[in-house]
Order: structure tokens, then C-alpha cells, then sequence
């Protein structure tokens, strides 16, 4: 049992009234938490997922009926504040409705799932049973009174619309044809008010954001029970429910997406190599390279790993093809297998094949896209307005890094940005191919893989090699800020504010200086008061 | 996706679209002699990666424009310019108003696809790089749709490509940053546009029924909602605007494609990204937004060809070529580096010229049909085939903007002209009067875009 008795009391309040005064935990709440919208539409990978639940499958169902598609959402797929509403998505939305509706209804294995097991046999009796125990789950809280009765009144009409069904699965279908349509089904609505700035959620409002942001679908059951107990009412309630949830295979899941965005890995698979040169090259060894990725980000997240682990570990997970590029040696098949790299050529991501073989050109290494990707996506640095490209380039040097040099480096256009932010960071990992294959010399030419690295702090690092660089990066707390402001950013599912921003920057000096998990900074998350809050009146677009 | 049976008998009301029409009141169009206002359709056409013509930065030869500014004509085209991928449109010469000398007003964010897809109907400044690229205004399809169209019918946003690409979508925005994302499967479309017509009457009222059951109950819901009194500005935006577009009675089509056409829709639906499939159904797309015009179904569509930077293959010369992407880039990589593609300038004019030709089917289209004001359809329509880039080099100087249709007279069509090195929000300006929206004492409309931007028209544009 979760619940912290002091808060029990809290169980007996109406939805949208908790109203839980800051505790002394929650010091300086009312200045810190952020603002966010309170009708965050489902995404169209959230509603799937969530009708899968509602009908209790083991998958999405296969759907004729098409949604309107998404646009893309910003830096992650569930970006709330990207969502927008027309005609096109209510048509679509509609169609969905009853296409969903009629297969439920239809199907006694799901309508058996979705309705009490003590179902009247009386129309009304019956309305009423199947409302009060399906609704719940649609709306994802407890219903009130004249809700049930407004939804009963159309129960009781079903068999006018479906003369040829019985009246109860009649009634089944065109309720669940308006539930599914309800605002309160499409929106994850947050009603609750309160007189303090800052928002106390109620238990029902926090079991939707755990679940959308560990699951991406509906709370179970379970999490429905616990906010109607008032589990989710503490901190530390809400920190223990999070605790089981990464018990679940959707919550790797779901971070295996987070990785997948934030490091954008979704390209390895589709990425060209020149077929004279790597002539084994294919679609199966991009895809094997995500595979590789992911199984490495997830073991260190999963693992009890933090930040530093990401850039510096060298557990490893390879097939025969992963193998024969790391130069593993052993018999490897099709299977991904747990080994070690060998620390004198390889550590975390930055020394990955996926990584490297996605940041290089047909032919050779890119040390300006692998600079470029990860001041954007590791330091979350800004790059000034970038000028157009030269209609042509004239390389000159012998190796990969002196030509790059010549037509970017010290008095080219690009001197200062490449100079000085992008190319440093791209010329550590000079000694990993187009296929991030190690080379301990290019064609004969030694590899130069030394160079400086200036954070917008004006703090320099030195490094001979990848290697150097990763620790050197794991050593820095801009890199923590970095993947903990995303992640942020994905368990909230909106952009950013400054009053997070201030969260972010105290876990990423713990993380750095105490070497804080991963599993520990997304607690911190889902305890804080901006995942458990929220502004009386947000005004965030 | 529904299938055919579903979708032409109704079963299980998945469609809806009742015989009763609701009494439409269009709010925009052209003043006709006899005082009453005629429609005026609008729809525009994108083509990415820019073309093929002579730019400051790159030195090449221009096989895009006529060879002078002026009067065009059916045989100017065909035979001086022949060697021109505007050639292709010779036939409508008359029709054409080929417009240069219009430029971005602003710079892109680290990405010239996603800064010149993001500008190109919104004239609006953009804001983050490549795939989280957003621009900071409505776009000309949904200004236009705001003002033309009745309320609940919104633009067709449409799309030829692949939906999960890098920059798939980016053209069409319901507001600041509001993008709306593109459909790409013309069944799908098609479908949404003429809902149950096959469906007979009895089944239709059965279904307005229930429908209005349940949705007066999400109206109630949302009614309540919308009566909380913490709502936040963006957030009741964001229901009145669901609240808005829950209709009992659809505004449905009066015409349908043929049997044949739709199955010939169908056979394709499920492969409707494939790179194969790229010019047709660009071109069911056109037919989807030449029919929806013809029955005034919608007055506004954007179609979008290729995603941000197009990495279409397409067919030149009976082979399948390097990516259009690498083809504009002129190397064998889509960064900076990369081995010389033979030939690249030319194949990237002959991909203008499949795109002249994709053009030159939705003309032929609405020509088919009659228009309000009595002669071909596109008389009383402006296309326009615009392009994210100048050309393939991230230019933003000297966008290709090609006009077709008269608008109801409002356009000088028939010439080439150079409007000057100007904003585009002036070209812009020019097509939003043409279409029948212009300021209150009836001058053209001259501030759309950002409000950075210098105000103004392009008055060679205008009759």
C-alpha cells in the first residue's frame, strides 16, 4: 500500500476539487511550476494504443477507417502543444468512433472484456451497469452522475439506430460511439482548480500523465484503482507508482522512443554506402546498428546507469554483422549478444556504429555532421544562422580531416563556427570510418583525431581521440543538461519553460558530481512539482 | 482503410454524407458584371529542391524561364523556348503568368528545405531547423479558406510522398506554428470529400439520426468545457475551434468520380508513398482538387510534391535516377561532400519538366470542367507552381513562380514578368486579391505574411 494516510481524506472530494496545499516538500511551488495546456489531445499513436487497452487487445486494432495524420511534432512525437483540431480530424475521429464501436459491439469476446461480469438483463439496469463500468476507463476517471445519465439516455435509444441488434449490444455500440468522441476521451483534460497559483493535480489527472508518459496509453486498471484510493495523491505515492511502472515492458518501450527521437536513429536503416567500398552493406545492418543502440541506451537507463554511462560504457550487445565491424572476436549468429568492446577503440555512443555510420557520407567519415549532431543533440548548443552553400567545394589535403579543414577550417567562410564549434568535435572521431569501423590510419596517413572543444561557457577540453572526448564530454555538466532537458521535455510532452529549465540545471550538477541514474533522475520527474502541477492559468501556446 | 463495399454501401455508417444540403454562404469571390459574386478557386503547388535556372552562385546555363520578359504565347513556348521546362505548358500560354524576381524575406535556420517550405505560403519568419522547423504565421491556403470557404470547410491539405520523411510535411499552417499535417492517400481523400453518396436514403437518414444524438451530447460536454472559467486563451482556442467544426449535416459534393477512377483511387491506397507512385498521385490529387472545385465543394487546396529536401527517384530518360535531393545538390550525398553526379543539371531540368508536365495535368484537369463563369473552370481559378528554393544550391533569391488561370479576369496573364527582387508576400499579396479577398475600400490586399515585411502588390500581375 502506497498511500501516505494523510492524504486519505483527499479520496472523498469530487474530481477537479483535491486541492492539496503545497507541503513543505513542495517549497516554492507556487514560483516554480510551469504553465501547460489542459486539453492535450491524444496523439494518433496514443489513441490507438489507448482503444487497444480500453477493448483489452493485444494490439492497436486494424482500422478502414484512416486519422488525420499528425504533422511532425517538434523534437518528440507527443509534443502536446503541436496538436491541432479541425474538421478533417473530427471527421476522422468520427469515423474511428464507430468503426471501433461496431467491432466491440459485435464481438462477444470484447464485449464480455468491456462490460460488468453481472450485467442486468433489464435495458435500463443494463445502460446504467455498462456506463458505470466502462466509462471510467474512457474518460480515465470516475464519471459523475449526470454524466452517467446523459450516456444512459442514448444507451436506451441504441436500438433505434441498430434495429437489427439486440437492444443491450445496440446500446453498447452507439455509447461507445459517443464516449469515444467525448472531449473528455480525446483530451487528456486537466479540471482541476484551485485558489494558489500552482495547481495541485488530482490522482485520476496524475495517473494519465504517468501513463501517457511511461506507456503513451491509458492507465491500467491498477493505476485507475490507485488514484481513486488516493495513492497518487503524496509525492511519494506518486514516486512509488512510478517505481513499478518501469516493471513494464511499454516503459522500455517508450524510452527505446525517447532514444530513438533524441538521437534520431530512426535514419540508420536508410542510409546509403557506396557498394564498392562496403560491399556487404545493407538495410539489415542499418536496422541491426538501431537495434545495437537501443539495446546498449536501454541496458545503461534500465541497468541503473546514468548520463556518464551513456558516453562512456563499452557493454555492448552484436550479432554477426555488429561483430565482424566492432572487430569482436568469437562466434556470433543472428542473436544479439552481451559483450565488451575493447576500451582502447570504443565506449558509449559517440564510438557506436550506428552513430558513425549514420553521420557519414557514402564513402567516408563526416566529422561536420557528427560535429553538427552533437552540439545539437548531446550539448544542446544553438548554432548561429548558417549562410547558404557554396555552389562548389575544392578540397585539398591528403587526409579526410585536412580536406575538411581546407574548405571549412581557419580562414574559409565557415571558420568560425566550424573552426571552432563544429569540426573539433568531428576530427576526435576521425579514427571510425563511414561504416564507424576503427582505422588506425587512413590509406596509409596517420589519423589526427586531437583537437579542442570551447563550450559557449568558455570551458575548453583537450582530447587526443574519441575516447577522450566521451569522457571529457561525460565529464560535463552541459552534456547532463542536455539529455536531462530532453527527457524532460518527452515525459512532459511539451516544450520547455524556464521554470523547468531551473530543474534541470540542479539534477545535472548531481548528475554529474554524483553520478545520478537515469531511473532516478526520471523519478525526480514524475515527484516534482511541475509534473504534479500546474499553473492555475496557463497561457503556454 | 475502408473498402469498397463499405464505402459504397455504408454498412455500419462509417461515412456520412447526407442528401440535404446546408444553405452555403460563401463569403469571397469575384464581382461579376451583373453584381453577383462568383467564386474564385485557389490552389497551389509545390515543388521542392528548387530548379533548374541560373542563379548568382551557380553557373549554369537558365533552362527554366522563356528566353525574354513579355508577351508569351503558345508558339513563343513551343518553339523559341522549347528547350525551356516551362515549355511544357505551351499549350497554356494564354493562361500563364510567369512571375520571377520574388524572394524569401528571411533566412533559414541551419536547413534551407525546412526554412523554404516553412516561408513559402506563409511568408512568415521561421523558427527552429530541419525537422522541428515551424513557421510564425498562417498559411496563403488557410487565410484564403478563412475568408472563401464556409465555415467548417477547411482547405485540402494535400500530399505526394511519404508522411514519415525528414521534413514530411511543412507547407500548410492553421496559424503561428500550427502546422497541419498532409493527407497522402487519394482514397482516403476521396473518401472524406464525398462520403456516402451511393448510400440510399433510408440508411442516410438513419445515420443523420444518430449522429445527431451523439453529437449533442459532445456538444453539451463541450459546451461545459468550454463555460470553465481558468480556460487559457490557447486552450479555449483549441476547443471553440472542435466545438466549431461538429456538424450534424455535411457539406457534401454533387459530383463523384467515375467507378473506374475510384477503384483505380483504391488500387493505389496502399502504396500511395511509394516512390513509383509519386507522379500519379500527385496527379489523382489534382483530379481529387479539380473535381472538389468543380462542385464547389472547397475553393482552396495546397498540394505538396516530394517531402522538404524531395528524395524522390524519379524516372528520366527510361532509368531510375539518383535522388532528386543529390540530382539538386549536384553530388552524390545529401551534405556537403559527395562525388560530382554526370549530368546533374540537366537531369534536374528534366525533373522540372516532369514537374511542368504534373503542372500541365491539373490545367488539363480544370479545364474539363465548366466554371461559374462559364468557361473552362480554370478560368475562375489561380494555380499557381511555386518551389520551396530558387534553386538547388539553398538560394532563396529567385523563387519560380508559375501562375496559371485568370482568375475571373483579375490576372494579366499571357506574359512573363520580373516583379523586381521583392518580398514574395507581395506575390502572395497579388493572389489573394486575385482570389477575391482585397481590403475594405476594394484596393488589393497588401499585408499578408509577416508584418516585417514591406507592404505592397505586384500591379503587373493584374489586369
Amino acid at each position: 500500500m502506497r498511500l501516505a494516510t494523510a492524504f486519505l481524506f483527499l479520496a472523498s472530494l469530487a474530481p477537479g476539487c483535491v486541492g492539496e496545499a503545497p507541503t513543505n516538500n513542495d517549497k516554492g511551488i507556487d514560483e516554480n511550476v510551469a504553465e501547460a495546456p489542459r486539453f492535450p489531445r491524444l496523439t494518433n499513436a496514443q489513441w490507438h494504443a489507448t482503444v487497444a487497452d480500453l477493448l483489452y487487445l493485444d494490439a492497436p486494432p486494424t482500422l478502414e477507417s484512416e486519422l488525420q495524420a499528425d504533422p511532425p511534432l517538434g523534437r518528440f512525437d507527443n509534443n502536446i502543444q503541436r496538436l491541432i483540431f479541425s474538421a478533417v480530424h473530427w471527421r476522422s475521429f468520427q469515423r474511428a468512433a464507430e468503426e471501433v464501436a461496431e467491432m466491440a459491439s459485435t464481438s462477444e469476446g470484447i464485449r464480455t472484456a468491456i462490460s460488468p461480469s453481472d450485467m442486468p438483463s433489464d435495458l435500463q439496469d443494463a445502460g446504467r451497469a455498462f456506463i458505470e463500468h466502462f466509462g471510467p476507463r474512457v474518460f480515465r476517471r470516475e464519471m459523475r452522475v449526470e454524466e452517467v445519465e446523459r450516456y444512459l439516455l442514448v444507451f436506451v435509444e441504441g436500438v433505434d439506430h441498430y434495429p437489427e441488434m439486440s437492444t443491450i449490444h445496440a446500446g453498447i455500440r452507439v455509447t461507445m460511439e459517443a464516449l469515444l468522441q467525448s472531449p473528455h476521451f480525446l483530451y487528456r483534460v486537466e479540471d482541476s482548480t484551485s485558489d494558489h497559483i500552482a495547481v495541485s493535480l488530482s490522482g485520476h489527472e496524475i495517473a494519465s500523465r504517468l501513463s501517457y508518459a511511461f506507456w503513451n496509453t491509458m492507465p491500467s486498471d491498477e493505476l485507475l484503482a490507485a488514484a481513486t484510493s488516493g495513492d497518487l495523491d503524496s509525492r511519494d505515492g506518486v514516486r512509488d507508482w512510478a517505481n513499478t511502472m518501469f516493471d513494464d515492458k511499454r516503459t522500455e518501450a517508450q524510452f527505446d522512443n525517447f532514444h530513438l527521437q533524441a538521437f534520431q536513429m530512426n535514419e540508420y536503416a536508410d542510409l546509403d554506402k557506396d557498394p564498392t567500398l562496403f560491399p556487404d552493406w545493407n538495410r539489415e545492418v542499418g536496422e541491426a546498428m538501431q537495434t545495437e543502440t537501443l539495446m546498449f541506451l536501454g541496458n545503461e537507463v534500465f541497468g541503473g546507469g546514468g548520463v556518464r554511462e551513456l558516453l562512456v560504457s563499452t557493454h555492448a550487445f552484436v550479432n554477426s554483422d555488429l561483430a565482424a565491424l566492432y572487430g569482436v572476436e568469437g562466434s556470433f549468429g543472428d542473436e544479439f549478444v552481451p559483450v565488451e568492446l575493447d576500451p582502447t577503440q570504443r565506449s558509449g555512443l559517440l564510438t557506436r556504429l550506428g552513430f558513425l555510420t549514420k553521420n557519414a557520407t557514402l564513402t567516408q567519415s563526416d566529422p561536420i555532421h557528427r560535429g553538427v549532431f552533437v552540439n545539437l543533440n548531446l550539448i544542446c548548443r544553438p548554432f548561429p544562422e548558417v549562410p547558404n552553400l557554396p555552389d562548389s567545394f575544392d578540397p585539398t589535403g591528403d587526409t579526410n580531416r585536412e580536406q575538411v579543414d581546407s574548405i571549412t577550417g581557419p580562414g574559409t567562410c565557415g571558420g568560425t563556427c566550424h573552426t571552432e564549434i563544429i569540426n573539433p568535435i568531428g576530427f576526435g572521431l576521425e579514427h571510425y570510418d563511414a561504416l564507424g569501423q576503427y582505422r588506425a590510419d587512413e590509406g596509409g596517413q596517420p589519423v589526427n583525431a586531437s583537437d579542442v572543444y570551447v563550450f559557449e561557457s568558455g570551458q575548453e577540453i583537450a582530447f587526443e581521440n574519441g575516447l577522450e572526448l566521451s569522457e571529457k564530454l561525460a565529464s560535463s555538466a552541459e552534456v547532463h543538461a542536455c539529455y536531462i532537458q530532453q527527457l524532460l521535455e518527452y515525459l512532459l510532452g511539451r516544450d520547455l519553460l524556464p521554470a523547468d529549465m531551473e530543474l534541470v540545471a540542479s539534477w545535472a550538477q548531481e548528475s554529474v558530481t554524483d553520478g545520478l541514474s537515469i531511473r532516478e533522475i526520471i523519478l525526480r520527474v514524475v515527484e516534482s512539482s511541475n509534473f504534479r502541477y500546474r499553473a492555475s492559468k496557463g497561457e503556454m501556446q | 482503410m475502408i473498402s469498397r463495399r463499405r464505402f459504397l454501401t455504408g454498412l455500419g455508417g462509417a461515412m456520412v454524407a447526407l442528401p440535404v444540403l446546408e444553405s452555403v454562404k460563401f463569403l469571397g469571390g469575384r464581382a461579376s458584371a451583373s453584381g453577383s459574386e462568383t467564386p474564385v478557386y485557389s490552389v497551389f503547388v509545390r515543388q521542392g529542391n528548387g530548379c533548374q535556372q541560373s542563379v548568382p552562385t551557380r553557373d549554369e546555363i537558365d533552362r527554366f524561364w522563356p528566353s525574354q520578359l513579355g508577351a508569351i504565347t503558345t508558339e513563343s513556348l513551343s518553339q523559341g523556348d522549347s528547350s525551356q521546362a516551362v515549355s511544357e505548358l505551351a499549350d497554356y500560354a494564354s493562361s500563364l503568368l510567369l512571375v520571377r524576381g520574388t524572394r524569401f524575406g528571411f533566412r533559414g535556420q541551419g536547413c534551407g528545405h525546412s526554412g523554404g517550405i516553412n516561408q513559402c505560403l506563409t511568408a512568415a519568419e521561421v523558427t527552429g531547423s530541419g525537422r522541428s522547423s515551424l513557421a510564425g504565421g498562417e498559411s496563403i491556403d488557410w487565410f484564403l479558406s478563412k475568408q472563401v470557404n464556409p465555415v467548417g470547410v477547411e482547405p485540402l491539405t494535400l500530399m505526394s510522398g511519404p508522411q514519415d520523411a525528414y521534413i514530411a510535411h511543412g507547407l500548410s499552417y492553421t496559424g503561428p506554428q500550427q502546422l497541419r499535417a498532409a493527407a497522402n492517400n487519394p482514397f482516403a481523400v476521396y473518401q472524406d470529400l464525398v462520403g456516402l453518396t451511393g448510400a440510399s436514403q433510408e440508411l442516410l437518414e438513419a445515420i443523420a439520426r444518430r449522429r445527431t444524438s451523439v453529437n449533442d451530447l459532445v456538444r453539451t460536454e463541450m459546451r461545459e468545457l468550454l463555460g470553465k472559467p481558468y480556460l487559457s486563451a490557447s486552450d479555449k482556442q483549441r476547443l471553440q475551434t472542435h466545438f466549431d467544426v461538429i456538424r450534424d449535416i455535411e457539406v457534401n459534393m454533387s459530383c463523384q468520380l467515375t467507378d473506374s477512377e475510384v477503384m483505380a483511387l483504391e488500387d493505389i491506397s496502399g502504396a500511395a508513398a511509394d516512390n513509383g507512385n509519386r507522379v500519379v498521385v500527385a496527379e489523382m490529387m489534382m483530379d481529387l482538387i479539380a473535381m472538389a472545385f468543380s462542385c464547389d465543394a472547397n475553393r482552396v487546396a495546397t498540394l505538396q510534391i516530394g517531402t522538404g529536401n524531395d528524395g524522390t527517384r524519379y524516372m528520366v530518360d527510361g532509368e531510375l535516377q539518383n535522388t532528386y535531393h543529390r540530382i539538386s545538390h549536384r553530388i552524390d550525398g545529401d551534405g556537403t561532400e559527395g562525388d560530382p553526379i554526370a549530368g546533374a543539371a540537366v537531369l534536374h531540368h528534366k525533373i522540372d519538366r516532369i514537374f511542368a508536365k504534373m503542372f500541365r495535368h491539373l490545367l488539363d484537369r480544370l479545364s474539363v470542367y465548366t466554371g461559374p463563369t462559364g468557361g473552362p473552370l480554370l478560368d475562375d481559378t489561380v494555380a499557381l507552381w511555386t518551389n520551396d528554393l530558387a534553386a538547388g544550391s539553398h538560394n532563396y533569391g529567385d523563387i519560380p513562380q508559375v501562375v496559371a488561370g485568370k482568375a475571373g479576369g483579375y490576372l494579366k496573364t499571357g506574359q512573363y514578368i520580373d516583379a523586381g527582387d521583392v518580398t514574395h508576400n507581395q506575390f502572395l499579396n497579388t493572389l489573394i486579391s486575385a482570389a477575391g479577398v482585397c481590403k475594405p475600400d476594394k484596393s488589393p490586399y497588401d499585408s499578408f505574411g509577416d508584418s516585417s515585411l514591406d507592404k505592397g502588390f505586384i500591379g503587373a500581375m493584374i489586369a
